[in-house]
């Protein structure tokens, strides 16, 4: 189902907090209350690599001065990576490819190298979802999984760098 | 010693080890001053949009057969060894280890591995402890294990990027350099305010530090191997490009598949995570232009080095010498019954205790001894130290996993010529006349002896690849090679002896770079280029559902083809 970000009608307000990592952007979007309608988060360069956030559906919030050209630039992002979209709340569970279509504002998913996944397959969400706006549609990336489902391309707890491997 | 099969012949003229700048591409000799056959091939070159910045630090700039000194100066006696072997093992001197340096050397040499390098990760403690404190396990090693090669070496936290096997050639030297290396260029130690303009020229200076310590005669040389590059995508193009420039003597590869193979075993079984723990994330330090399929592994290799077109190949279409290797990266490993000793004090002392025996089997651990899964298998002049770093230095390398083939012998020769002594060896160039016809000759054993885990790989299918060489690129950012493609792929129905191939090259009419991959065809898809450019690729890896022994493939370094 299409919502296009500007058909909300709502103003896209961009804030930076200088989050490293975008685990620690999405604890914060997810505490704000009220909820946003839609928020991304946006991978910036600048002044130091870090995460930045855009937001519809809230009032202005500030940024510090030093990283409001980064909050500019994630409210002008095509890119963003989607935390919360309409219909976002109810990807939960195992669902089929048309139904995370026909319940959210996802416009696509996809198969990591593959294409466009099919209608009847199965997603296991892990109660986990962040597609990717590219341009005006919003995709979901899938990988193939244990048991023949799909599972989001991005895990909620990717293995740190150097993590202590045992 | 050396397993597999050893061979008698000599060897190509190797890549020169920098310097010298042929005439013909020395763009400050002019046309008249250079000989008539230099003319012509300046004009060759110049025709295909390869004469500038940068051909001279490319195979490009390799000296023809006339100009190059006498191919006997290159010749080595004993011909070929191959030497099996593993840039990238952990000890109890890093944080995440457990093992003694014996216990790893042990178990890579009794897995059939001929070189080691031990490569703890660079750290406050490292740099300040256990980079002298491994050394005299090291030699004790070295002792105990005369038919094994134990280097030391470091992982060094690329400044800005991944990380990187540094290794030098043994030396009373050894410890001085690489701790002077670490306490400089370490990138956990360089301060956090650094901009990644900052880090990213601390990389560089590294690297030529490693240079200038060989050219001090302080070592006999000093590797550089980016590890599992496109993990996180935080080793860019530019990056890669940028190490390699700094001094192609010394940085000269990356992994083509990364360690930690066992990963990706099944649960209960194991420890159902992604193989060679790939399942990141693009995050704000990543480049921004790697796609999200640079994130995982296909067929268990890195996606440089997987996706036929990809970034490897865009950096030897460039004629950039770069090189692959497979390794362990073996930390902790799968079922292994052993523990980090008690009451360990990791920053105080340097290293953990000595492991323990626990009795409890290791199962969710992702990693598999030396030698085990993986190999990197070089082809040297001799068993030792220099001769294991110039045939990686050289190129002649050839990687598989879980043994799936036992031998290969590839070159490229002028069509018909089947002289045991001639033809180029892997990572070599072949300078030949325009409209020489031209073919690459494999001879691959295929395997007879069951691997570790107890079956006999069997090879299905070898696939060509071909690549114009087009030169050096004006993005340093690009990752593609749209020129390079699958031109033949083999079936193979015999399953044991050796097989002969053969692909023509076709006569020569522009410059070109061959390589070889196989596979045991259990799980193959259309490349992420095309069906058109590698209808046979490797698949993508399912996380927790990968076993290893269930998709083995091997890789070749490029052999080059110009015209004189």
């Amino acid at each position: 189902m299409t919502w296009h970000r500007s058909v909300a009608g709502l103003r896209t307000v961009g804030v930076s907090l200088g989050h490293r990592e975008a685990g620690t952007a999405d604890h914060w979007i997810l505490s704000l209350d009220p909820a946003p309608t839609l928020a991304c988060t946006h991978l910036v360069r600048s002044p130091f690599p870090h995460v930045a956030i855009s937001l519809q559906g809230v009032s202005d919030l500030p940024s510090p001065a030093e990283l409001q050209p980064a909050a500019a630039e994630a409210a002008a992002g095509k890119f963003g990576r989607a935390v919360v979209f309409p219909g976002s709340p109810d990807l939960t569970g195992t669902l089929t490819v048309g139904d995370v279509l026909a319940r959210s504002a996802i416009d696509r998913v996809e198969v990591l190298g593959s294409g466009v996944a099919p209608a009847e397959q199965t997603l296991d969400t892990r109660d986990f979802v962040r597609p990717q706006f590219r341009g005006d549609d919003l995709v979901l990336v899938t990988m193939p999984a244990v048991g023949g489902v799909l599972v989001p391309f991005e895990t909620r707890d990717p293995t740190p760098c150097c993590a202590d491997h045992g | 010693m050396g397993h597999g099969h050893d061979h008698d012949h000599s060897l190509s003229p190797d890549l020169p080890s920098g310097g010298d700048v042929p005439p013909a591409l020395d763009l400050s000799v002019p046309d008249s001053e250079l000989s008539p056959s230099d003319v012509s091939r300046r004009g060759f070159l110049r025709g295909a949009g390869l004469l500038g910045a940068g051909a001279a630090a490319s195979v490009l700039a390799t000296p023809s057969p006339a100009s190059a000194s006498a191919p006997e100066s290159h010749s080595h006696a004993g011909g070929l060894r191959w030497l099996a072997g593993d840039h990238h093992i952990h000890t109890q001197y890093s944080s995440d280890g457990q093992y003694r340096v014996i216990d790893q050397a042990r178990h890579g040499r009794a897995f059939g591995l001929d070189w080691v390098v031990i490569t703890d990760h660079g750290s406050v403690a490292h740099a300040k402890i256990g980079v002298e404190k491994v050394n005299p396990d090291i030699r004790a090693t070295r002792e105990e294990l005369k038919d094994l090669l134990t280097f030391q070496g470091l992982e060094w936290n690329i400044p800005a990027a991944e990380h990187a096997t540094v290794f030098v050639a043994p030396s009373k030297h050894e410890v001085d350099v690489l701790k002077q290396f670490e306490q400089t260029y370490e990138g956990s130690l360089l301060p956090a305010t650094n901009t990644p303009e900052q880090n990213e020229a601390a990389a560089i200076a590294g690297i030529k530090f490693l240079a200038s310590q060989v050219q001090a005669r302080k070592v006999d040389g000093a590797l550089f191997l980016a590890n599992h590059p496109a993990r996180r995508g935080i080793d860019s193009p530019h990056e890669i490009r940028n190490w390699r420039d700094a001094d192609p003597t010394v940085a000269i590869g990356f992994e083509g598949a990364p360690g930690h193979q066992a990963a990706g075993i099944p649960a209960p079984y194991g420890r159902g995570g992604a193989r060679g723990y790939y399942d990141n994330n693009p995050s704000a330090a990543s480049f921004a232009g790697y796609p999200l399929e640079s994130y995982r592994t296909w067929g268990g290799f890195d996606w440089m080095t997987a996706t036929v077109g990809g970034l490897w190949d865009s950096l030897l279409a460039e004629g950039k010498a770069w090189w692959i290797t497979v390794n362990s990266d073996s930390h902790v490993n799968y079922l292994d019954q052993s523990d980090r000793g008690p009451d360990s004090n990791f920053d105080v002392n340097g290293k953990h205790n000595d492991p323990v025996h626990t009795g409890k089997t290791l199962t969710t651990a992702g990693d598999f001894w030396p030698g085990f899964y993986g190999r990197t298998n070089v082809g040297a002049s001799a068993f030792g130290y220099k001769a294991v770093m110039d045939g990686l230095r050289a190129g002649r390398v050839w990687v598989d996993h879980g043994r799936l083939i036992k031998g290969l012998d590839a070159r490229v020769r002028t069509a018909g010529d089947r002289r045991w002594s001639t033809g180029t060896p892997l990572g070599g160039v072949l300078h030949t006349k325009r409209g020489t016809s031209t073919e690459l000759t494999l001879d691959i054993d295929l395997q007879d002896v069951p691997n570790w885990a107890q079956f006999v790989a069997v090879l299905k299918r070898v696939d060509v690849i071909v690549g114009t060489v087009t030169g050096p690129v004006s993005d340093r950012d690009a990752f593609t090679a749209p020129n390079t493609k699958v031109v033949k792929s083999f079936e193979i129905s015999k399953t044991s002896g050796r097989i002969a191939l053969t692909c023509s090259l076709g006569r020569l009419d522009k410059p070109f770079y061959v390589r070889v991959r196989g596979t045991d065809g259990n799980r193959t898809q259309p490349g992420l280029m095309g069906a058109s450019v590698d209808p046979h690729g490797p698949k993508l890896d399912v996380i927790g559902d990968a076993d290893p022994w269930g998709d083995l493939w091997f890789y070749t370094n490029p052999i080059w083809v110009l015209p004189k």
